[in-house]
């Protein structure tokens, strides 16, 4: 059976995903597949407080609950995703990567993390 | 000239005040923005000349802080129990208690505990253990128990 590890693993051996990470809604970094040298701890709770202020705008506007919020950066993007109530996934991409096979690599992913966390 | 010591109530009106807005802001990842804080508020203390809480023994730990947060007027008493992968912090006559119980009654977590925003920082610094809030819960009129996993 598949851990996190190997999930986040399977996320970064995509082409154009550099990091994947998976951290609770408190921040801390559950699991992460990165680069060495990532501040794997800042980035949980960067990750965090970005996917819950993207859910309160969302709550403020009445569009529903979130699926997925990307964000693109002049040298990046970020996909992140809830995983359940307490999780998040998220994965920076190169700027160049293609972005509809790493939302769809994401939303796949997502469903495996739902099944072991 | 104002007061060198601030009003207890007034100051709990001030945390609720930003942590409802902050919990508005970003819902339950409110609690990551604490996560990041405890660090700060444990190098702040530092800077204040209030040391002691520089031991990476688990006892010397709960002895300074509870010195030290009686001697802030945080609360009266703190102790730890630790069991295995667990820790439970006991708290007594929290002066945040308004706080807290403020944001408990608006259904809020309470996610801004500087108690738990300092163990959390402890146990992570000195210790090199990590650790997650696992709950709180009250004990009592002003007593709550954080209660934490310790991942080692």
């Amino acid at each position: 059976m598949a851990n996190t590890k190997n999930i986040l693993m399977a996320l970064t051996a995509v082409d154009g995903i550099g990091t994947a990470v998976c951290v609770g809604r408190d921040g801390f970094v559950i699991d992460a597949a990165a680069s060495p040298g990532a501040d794997v701890d800042a980035i949980g709770a960067m990750v965090s407080t970005g996917l819950g202020s993207a859910e309160s705008v969302g709550k403020e506007l009445g569009v529903g609950n979130l699926t997925q919020a990307m964000m693109e950066y002049k040298n990046g993007v970020i996909v992140m995703t809830a995983i359940g109530r307490d999780a998040i996934l998220a994965v920076v991409a190169e700027e160049n990567a293609s972005l509809g096979n790493v939302r769809m690599q994401v939303k796949k992913r997502k469903r495996d993390l739902e099944a072991i966390l | 000239m104002a007061p060198e010591k601030i009003d207890r109530l007034g100051t709990n009106a001030l945390l609720y005040a930003f942590t409802k807005a902050l919990h508005r802001a970003v819902g339950g990842s409110a609690a990551a923005v604490m996560r990041q804080a405890g660090p700060d508020i444990l190098k702040e203390l530092g800077a204040l000349g209030i040391n002691g809480l520089d031991s990476n023994d688990i006892h010397v730990l709960e002895e300074n802080l509870g010195k030290l947060t009686k001697e802030l007027g945080f609360c009266d008493d703190i102790s730890f129990e630790e069991e295995g992968d667990s820790l439970k912090i006991h708290v007594k006559g929290c002066s945040f208690w308004e706080l807290t119980q403020g944001l408990a009654e608006e259904g809020i977590p309470p996610f801004a505990c500087p108690f738990a925003g300092i163990a959390v920082a402890l146990c992570e610094k000195n210790l090199g253990v990590r650790a997650r809030i696992k709950e709180i819960t009250t004990e009592g009129e002003r007593a709550s128990l954080i209660h934490l996993e310790l991942h080692k």
